[in-house]
């Protein structure tokens, strides 16, 4: 349905987006996951039309629309400040697209009722919108949008003026507003749990050019770059080299001192340079040796972060190396643990644990 | 008690005490410009009991209303054509980049920082170099020019706070880029297009500078009339001029606010104004259309100095009709019309000037024989020796500098210059703040005159002068008349027009020829070597001289006229009191002639005994 093929966009030398290509299907829930100055917005901006591209191709439904002005184009943005306008009502508001495309009186008035509904706004068409709440705005803006029915609406950034917590109920409503519409939508956002949360997939973006693009579980539990794995949740990263390796798995000398096994197939060869990346919640503290996680290094707890439904523990290892625990306080006082400072403990995890990443 | 904007200047009584000085200081000259205005008396300072006649003055002041009119066609004219372009300007500013951005951009501040006397000269030189004739046309573009920029910059500042992603979500939404600016961008940046309006329109009506170098015979704007009435010395009716003024614009205000808070659409708002301007404009091309040019007839002289209801009676007799525009002084005369683009049929110099402008051949010969009244003229002012042809002018009025004192507080007798050395009236001299007229007294009381250019005596007048400056109260030319009413002062040499004026009105006062003689002055109908309504101004001349047009002439400006047969007509007291200078011995009198580079000497010798 839309497809970018090789697109690149330069601001003189500066390289914005590079060689960047992707497809996003119909009734996608797809989305820019990166920091700011990845070229996310910028590619969002190519596909409305207020970027041009510098090189390859934007296709909408089988035909390159990448030289149309923004008014041809079958898309339509949510902008991150809402950018409603201020000398209109609710209901101009919405109605504006509509006026444009010369649609008659009665026409008009239905859709951008039923619009307004869809984002439950009914009653606020009088209002303008310096009398609104943010996310009232934010959902004014959505409407504007929709009522034109474009082939794909593009998201800038949308819940990242609001608060904390409407910002989450709206999270939740724009995802059964997408399922209720059908509409192709691309989101656009630095907020990775946001990015988790609603896409169906997710490009993860670096410098320009896509680290990693699939589903949000997959991103997360198999990240393929260390970018990726640094920029996702958080992550401790071991070095390490192959020491032997099958199909079914391998064993790694970490910091060259510590013999792990690890039981997952991976395209590395005795002798390579890696990264083993493991996720705080998958490691495990103990005075003594597990069964089941049979993989453990020493180190010494240095600090206790307590956040509420877990506690962070920072353990330093022989080698000087920081690694972070985080264990579940309900399980904890459950078990009645109780880890002192400066004391030595075991680093345990599973042989299923963990990603591998040629260095 | 909490304050929420303690800006660390200080409590409460300190604070106060200071706002409502600067407060007073700032606006009590309101309310006082308002009071007078009801005064009964012709002076400005002086309270005589309340009277509504200077409205009633100022109502039937024609040549103000036309002001009015002009100034109003103008400052509509050029705020419709500086706030689309200065619109424009400001959005491709603010939208684009191109080449010579930043330039334009620096080059619109320019008129704003400009000295406007640069702006005004250089217009001028421009208007005449590319031969446009001076009018409304080159009055608008001038105010167009620099109101241009002011509406300009304070679009651009609205532009500055205008939302790009406004624009894009218009684009967004279907919209071409005219119809964006049409719906989004011009609706949200409209109250910094009508407030730039607003400006333009205020700027243009009370611009003068530029105003002055621009205008040409029909376009004198009210600003223009204004200053020239100050020439006559300040009347009452300035006064009431102004409260009309102050009370239109206290109207304006009112209705914006009103309107305002009535929440009545900008577009309509928009719409009137821009609609009221249009109008406006058509108008004033069709009346330009309209005007038939061979009937009119376009005068330069000081305002006022044509009685109005005279150039009324001619228009009604002939059918020519008079645009009538305004100079200060001899200077600015001659300054225009060597600039040769003002198209003026009539101009009103004095003596000395007219002999400067027959030397730069800037006069044509009066067609004597056309005037059937010429004989009227009392001969010893035919050719007089400025022009001793007497080809080139018809002498118009004259005068004297005498000297105007109190009767009742002087003693007499008050018939020389000397009294103004008396040491029994310290304090109480006024003298004029001119400094021909101070050199030139003192030279004549040494027995020699400021025309002999003796620099040796020119140091002798300026001791005379030192001397009796601890005895004169003050220098001063506008308002000689409130301080001798006020009896601040008791005795001043005065010009006999204004001193005539107070005799007639305050019998204590008198206005005497010192035996010493006086200067007097000669001032005279020239038709430019390039009227293009020569005949016209002749017929007004010949109107001029009928004895009994001369006769009301003389009545109103109190100025006698050189004609044989009108003195017979005047009532008895006007006659009266012009008697002494009717009966004028003319060998006392000496015309005050050039000083061409002494000039600078008396300058210098002024400045040094005002200085100190």
């Amino acid at each position: 349905m839309l497809e970018l093929i090789n697109v690149t966009r330069k601001y003189g030398d500066v390289v914005a987006v590079n060689d960047v290509s992707l497809t996003v299907a119909k009734g996608e829930f797809f989305c820019l996951l990166g920091s700011s100055g990845c070229g996310k917005t910028t590619i969002l901006r190519m596909v409305a039309g207020f970027e041009k591209r510098t090189s390859g191709q934007i296709i909408l439904n089988g035909r390159d629309m990448g030289d149309d002005p923004p008014y041809c184009r079958d898309v339509n943005t949510v902008f991150q400040n809402y950018a409603l306008f201020p000398h209109m009502t609710v209901f101009e508001n919405v109605a504006y697209g509509l006026r444009i495309r010369k649609c008659n009186t009665a026409e008009i008035g239905t859709r951008v009722m039923e619009a307004l509904g869809q984002v439950r706004l009914s009653g606020f068409e009088e209002r303008r919108p310096d009398q609104l709440s943010g996310g009232q705005q934010q959902r004014v803006a959505l409407a504007r949008a929709l009522v034109n029915r474009p082939s794909i609406l593009l998201l800038d950034e949308p819940l990242s003026a609001l608060d904390k917590k409407i910002a989450e109920q709206t999270r939740l409503e724009l995802t059964e507003l997408q399922r209720r519409v059908g509409i192709t939508f691309i989101y656009v956002t630095h907020n990775q749990t946001e990015a988790l949360a609603l896409a169906d997939r997710v490009a993860v973006m670096h410098n320009g050019v896509i680290e990693q693009c699939g589903p949000p579980g997959e991103i997360y539990e198999h990240p393929k770059t260390r970018f990726v794995a640094d920029f996702i949740g958080s992550m401790n990263f071991l070095d390490g080299q192959v020491t032997t390796a099958t199909d079914r798995g391998c064993r790694l000398r970490l910091a060259e001192r510590w013999d792990v096994e690890i039981d997952k197939a991976s395209p590395v060869a005795p002798g390579n340079r890696v990264l083993y990346c493991l996720r705080p919640e998958q490691l495990r503290l103990s005075l003594l040796p597990a069964r089941d996680f049979e993989n453990s290094v020493p180190g010494v707890l240095r600090r206790k972060v307590f956040e509420g439904d877990a506690t962070l523990y920072l353990l330093e290892l022989a080698n000087g190396q920081m690694v972070t625990v985080s264990q579940n306080n309900y399980i904890a006082r459950l078990a009645r643990d109780f880890y002192e400072l400066n004391q030595e403990y075991l680093l345990l995890w599973s042989r299923t644990s963990g990603e591998i990443i040629r260095a | 008690m909490a304050r929420n904007n303690d800006l660390g200047l200080g409590t409460g009584l300190w604070l106060r005490v200071a706002t409502w000085l600067s407060v007073a200081f700032l606006f009590l000259p309101i309310p006082i410009l308002i009071i007078f205005s009801f005064n009964a008396s012709r002076q400005v300072t002086h309270w005589e009991g309340f009277s509504l006649k200077w409205y009633a003055v100022a109502f039937a002041d024609r040549a103000l209303w036309t002001g009015v009119q002009n100034s109003l066609i103008i400052a509509a004219v050029s705020t419709l054509l500086a706030t689309v372009l200065g619109t424009a300007a400001a959005l491709a500013l603010s939208k684009y980049t191109f080449r010579g951005r930043v330039l334009f951009q620096n080059l619109i501040y320019i008129p704003i920082i400009l000295p406007e006397i640069i702006f005004g000269l250089s217009l001028l030189a421009l208007f005449i170099l590319i031969r446009m004739p001076l009018g409304f046309t080159s009055v608008i573009c001038a105010h167009v020019t620099f109101s241009l920029s002011f509406v300009a910059l304070i679009v651009l500042a609205r532009l500055h706070q205008f939302d790009r992603r406004l624009e894009e979500a218009s684009l967004d939404l279907g919209a071409n880029r005219l119809q964006t600016l049409r719906y989004v961008i011009l609706p949200v940046i409209a109250p910094g297009i009508v407030s730039g309006a607003m400006f333009a329109f205020t700027l243009s009506l009370d611009d003068f500078v530029s105003t002055l170098f621009t205008a040409g015979a029909n376009s004198t704007t009210l600003p223009l009339r204004i200053y020239s009435l100050v020439k006559y010395g300040v009347t009452p009716e300035l006064n009431a001029i102004s409260t009309l003024l102050i009370l239109v614009t206290l109207a304006a205000l009112l209705a914006g606010h009103y309107l305002q808070r009535r929440a009545v659409s900008q577009r309509l708002v928009l719409g009137l104004g821009g609609g009221t301007a249009a109008l406006v404009a058509v108008l004033l091309i069709v009346s330009i259309a309209l005007a038939d040019d061979r009937h009119t007839l376009n005068v330069y002289n000081y305002a006022g100095y044509f009685p109005d209801s005279i150039l009324a009676d001619f228009e009604k007799e002939t059918g020519i009709r008079i645009n009538y525009s305004y100079f200060n002084d001899n200077e600015e005369l001659l300054s225009r019309l060597s600039l040769g683009a003002c198209d003026y049929d009539l101009v009103v110099p004095s003596d000395y000037m007219v002999r400067t402008m027959i030397k730069l051949k800037l006069l044509a010969r009066i067609n004597r024989e056309s005037l059937a009244n010429y004989a009227n003229l009392d001969e010893r002012f035919t050719r007089m020796e400025f022009d001793p042809t007497g080809e080139y002018y018809i002498p118009y009025t004259y005068g004297c500098t005498g000297l105007l004192y109190n009767r009742e507080l002087t003693q007499p007798p008050v018939d020389s210059w000397r009294v103004l050395w008396d040491e029994r009236y310290k304090g109480r001299i006024l003298m004029l703040d001119d400094m021909r007229e101070c050199f030139g007294l003192a030279f004549r009381l040494l027995g020699g005159s400021l025309t002999d250019r003796d620099p040796r005596m020119l140091q002798d007048a300026l001791a005379l002068l030192r001397k009796q400056k601890p005895l004169v109260l003050r220098y001063d030319s506008n308002t000689v008349d409130s301080i001798l009413l006020s009896r601040e002062a008791y005795l001043a040499p005065y010009w006999s027009g204004g001193g005539l004026r107070l005799t007639k009105d305050h019998p204590e006062f008198e206005f005497a020829i010192p035996r010493e003689g006086v200067p007097m002055f000669v001032d005279t109908f020239c038709i430019p070597r390039d009227a293009r309504h020569k005949e016209n101004a002749e017929r007004l001349i010949d109107f001029m001289l009928r004895p009994d047009i001369a006769a009301r002439c003389m009545e109103e400006l109190l100025y006698p006229m050189p004609n044989t047969q009108a003195p017979a007509l005047l009532p008895e007291d006007i006659h009266a009191l012009l008697q002494p200078m009717l009966t004028l011995d003319l060998k006392k009198l000496q015309l005050v002639g050039e000083l061409g580079e002494f000039n600078k000497d008396v300058d210098r010798a002024w400045t040094e005994l005002r200085s100190r």
